[in-house]
């Protein structure tokens, strides 16, 4: 910039000049001598000599000798030529482009020059305004090489701030609405940036970040008055705070449940998906029943919420819920809900599945509420076929409970879910027995940290017939190590002290998957689906019979 | 006899805060001590919390009986078990009406030194160690679900890093009802040390390479930081905590 400056400021010393020192060079007057001379030839009047070599003294007295007559107004016309000249040098040409100022400067030169012959001529005026196009030409040349520069100088900003914006709209679309609004800072706050810091503020708004959407439409409203209904949204954000200061900066965790603000405020969204209620809670966080507004399908999407985790073992855990959700995701199967999409919030991750319609079979796990026992062998029958494909996609569940299979009752349908999620609370280092879960399912290695097969889950879906034809587990224990100690030590509780009525082929399924020797239970789910499938059958002759 | 001892606590390399408290009081005439190392848990508030309540708790009740002359044992046992009371009942009370405490608790492993016996103290994980003649012990048994595991040979003490359950205590202060510690006493002699430590230390630095860390050094408070210095180099996860208190002859008799 300080090239610039200093062009700019030669022009200011040209007119300088100009103004003080014209007396001492004759270069100035050069354009008014020639003027002179051809004039004076032109009307034939005898030339004492051409004054183009005289001295600027010797030049003004040869004026005085002349004929014409000087106004006394004369100096502070062209004094005020050259200050309106610096000024359309200075000020108006950078405005101008570069053929509209050459343009320019020469009709001005040319209407100098003749008005300066024309008043020679016809009214025996002397006015020297040559000098006045000497500093314009001189001057634009000056310039000429200063807005080179200033030009380039220019499309690169303008350039940059088309690029920023450009970038803020991308940052938007890719959810990043705090890093969108940092690229829009020294964009001019024209109508399209306005509109962007709208959407960014929008979007913030869905993402909960409500002090941030407030800040953002506050700078809106800064710019221009009236916005859109910016003013609505602050007051409808004003009302939401004041309701629930606290949900408010905590956000949500396990235990507190996104807030459902009204109307004026947008719905929140957790990555492209709206939010539209909660549906459950698990040992991670809340499940919401959500949206893809793109194609209107319905997710249920699982939430992982950050704050009950140190800052510094985030990164692991995270890595570890993507990559179980990568691995859950590769699993295509009817009976297996689908992963659509994992993503990441500021306070959350979340895990974007296929809403499975119906109940979790836990909800049939009490005595008076089981279902018909030939319900529950065609239902875990086909839990073990699902089971049978994942495991030979080498991908275990870990963690099959009547909780994890979701049963419609009207279509039959079923689907199992948390597929290898369980693995990421294995590591939680909280160290009270209950949070983590029950052990109820789990297989005896599995509780002893030992390799997990394929073998485990048929363990665990031993377990969940058990449970599903009797209301019981085979262990149960008041503690978390009174029942570890159960399950790796002793014998299990018949099913038949609970209900009498379970079909002795049942009995023996429940009893081989259950074995604590993993080596002793069905070589395969798919054997223990046959085997279910064929006590089923048996049932629905008995039924045919008797 | 005449008794030194020194503690040093640090954050660990992957916590943001340190969750473990400690104390320790000697005599003015250097005859009797006490040690209190507790590490809290249950999100990092709550923990720091319930730790720090348990060590006050304790010095409250034990310091004064530390000038007043040897206590008898059954005594002794009953003012132990009275400051571990009143933190549990102190926890209970800081726990009321706040979500974020609701599952806060501690672990506790407290030395009383007099004449010529240590009496131990403890509840969950923390763990105090004999140090004699070259030779570690550990003094206290884990109220943990592994251990249990280990106990009943379901699995070998190799295999407890490996088991899902294994963080879980079979007792703590302010997450189980029951707030009984285990006490128990041991006879020393000249020379002898006692460390107390939070599994942050165990889990880091197996006690196995205790004896020749210590070795190395002369006076405890280097002992102290050779120990805390050598687990945080093995990239300590947890917060790391240890008292070392040294038993010894009188310089002048």
């Amino acid at each position: 910039m300080s090239r610039l400056f200093s062009l700019r400021l030669l022009v200011i010393a040209l007119a300088a000049i100009v103004l003080l020192a014209s007396a001492e060079l004759p270069m100035v007057s050069m354009l008014d001598r020639v003027l002179f001379d051809g004039v004076q030839q032109a009307t034939g009047q005898n030339v004492p000599a051409a004054s183009l070599g005289l001295s600027v003294p010797e030049f003004a007295s040869q004026i005085a000798a002349s004929n014409y007559s000087q106004p006394s107004w004369t100096d502070h016309l062209l004094r005020g030529a050259v200050v309106l000249c610096l000024g359309f040098l200075v000020f108006l040409i950078p405005m101008l482009s570069a053929a509209m100022s050459v343009v320019l400067v020469l009709l001005i030169s040319g209407g100098l020059v003749l008005t300066q012959a024309a008043l020679m001529l016809y009214q025996q005026l002397w006015l020297p305004l040559g000098q006045v196009v000497v500093l314009l030409a001189a001057g634009f040349m000056v310039m000429l090489f200063w807005m080179q520069s200033f030009r380039e100088i220019r499309e690169l900003r303008s350039n940059v701030q088309e690029a920023r914006f450009q970038l803020g709209k991308l940052l938007l679309g890719q959810g990043k609405p705090d890093e969108a609004l940092d690229a829009l800072a020294d964009c001019p706050p024209d109508d399209a940036t306005l509109a962007l810091q709208y959407d960014i503020a929008i979007q913030q708004e869905r993402k909960r970040q409500y002090d941030q959407a407030r800040r953002t439409y506050q700078q809106i409203l800064q710019q221009k008055k009236r916005f859109r209904d910016v003013k609505d949204r602050l007051d409808a954000m004003d009302r939401l705070t004041a309701d629930s200061p606290s949900a408010f900066s905590a956000g949500f965790d396990s235990t507190r449940t996104l807030i459902m603000p009204d109307q004026a405020v947008s719905k929140p969204t957790l990555g492209r998906y709206e939010i539209d209620r909660e549906i459950g809670r698990g040992a991670m966080g809340v499940v919401y029943l959500g949206k893809d507004p793109k194609i209107a399908r319905t997710v249920a999407i699982k939430t992982l919420s950050y704050s009950q985790f140190e800052q510094t073992e985030l990164s692991e855990l995270k890595a570890r819920f993507y990559r179980e959700a990568e691995a859950a995701g590769r699993l295509n199967h009817p009976a297996i809900v689908t992963v659509y999409d994992v993503g990441e919030e500021a306070d959350l991750a979340f895990i974007a599945m296929d809403f499975a319609p119906g109940k979790p079979l836990s909800a049939y796990g009490k005595l008076n509420g089981l279902l018909p026992i030939a319900v529950v062998l065609k239902v875990l029958s086909q839990v073990a076929e699902a089971l049978d494909y994942a495991h030979r996609h080498k991908i275990i569940h870990r963690d099959i409970k009547p909780g994890n299979i979701i049963y419609d009752a009207k279509t039959g349908g079923l689907k199992i879910t948390d597929f290898g999620i369980a693995k990421i609370t294995d590591d939680s280092r909280t160290r009270t027995g209950s949070v983590m879960g029950s052990p109820l399912y789990m297989s005896p290695e599995q509780l002893k940290g030992q390799k997990v097969t394929g073998a485990s889950d048929i363990y665990s879906l031993g377990v969940s017939l058990y449970k599903l034809v009797c209301g019981e587990t085979p262990y149960t224990g008041d503690t978390l190590a009174n029942l570890t100690y159960q399950i790796l030590n002793k014998r299990p509780r018949s099913v038949r002290e609970f209900n009498p009525e379970v079909p002795e082929g049942v009995v023996r399924i429940i009893n081989k998957a259950i074995q604590k020797e993993p080596a002793k239970r069905f070589g395969s789910a798919g054997e223990m689906a046959e085997a279910l499938r064929k006590s089923l059958t048996k049932e629905a002759n008995k039924e045919a019979t008797g | 006899m005449t008794i030194t001892a020194t503690g040093l606590s640090d954050l660990g390399t992957k916590r943001d805060s340190n969750q473990d408290s400690l104390t320790w009081r000697v005599s003015a005439d250097g005859q009797r001590a006490l040690g209190v190392v507790a590490d809290g848990m249950g999100g990092y508030e709550g923990g720091e919390i319930a730790s720090r309540i348990t060590v006050e708790a304790l010095v409250e009740t034990l310091q004064e009986l530390l000038e007043n002359s040897a206590l008898e044992a059954d005594s002794l046992r009953a003012h132990i078990q009275q400051g571990i009371d009143l933190a549990s009942r102190r926890i209970d009370d800081a726990r009321k009406g706040q979500e974020k405490l609701s599952k806060m608790g501690t672990t506790v492993v407290l030395a009383w030194l007099q004449e010529d016996t240590a009496w131990i103290a403890h509840l969950g994980d923390s763990r105090a160690y004999l140090f004699r003649h070259g030779e570690l012990s550990q003094q206290t048994r884990d109220d943990t679900v592994a251990q249990n595991m280990v106990d009943d040979g379901s699995i070998k003490p190799e295999e407890v890093p490996r088991v899902p359950f294994r963080n879980v205590l079979t007792r703590a202060l302010g997450s189980s009802t029951d707030s009984a510690a285990t006490i128990t006493s041991v006879k020393l002699v000249p020379g002898d040390h006692l460390i107390l430590c939070s599994d942050g230390l165990t889990d880091a630095l197996s006690d196995n390479q205790w004896p020749a860390i210590i070795g190395q050094e002369k006076d405890l408070e280097s002992q102290a930081r050779a120990l805390i210095d050598a687990s945080l180099r093995n990239q300590a996860a947890d917060n790391v905590s240890l008292i070392l208190l040294q038993f010894d002859q009188p310089r002048s008799m």
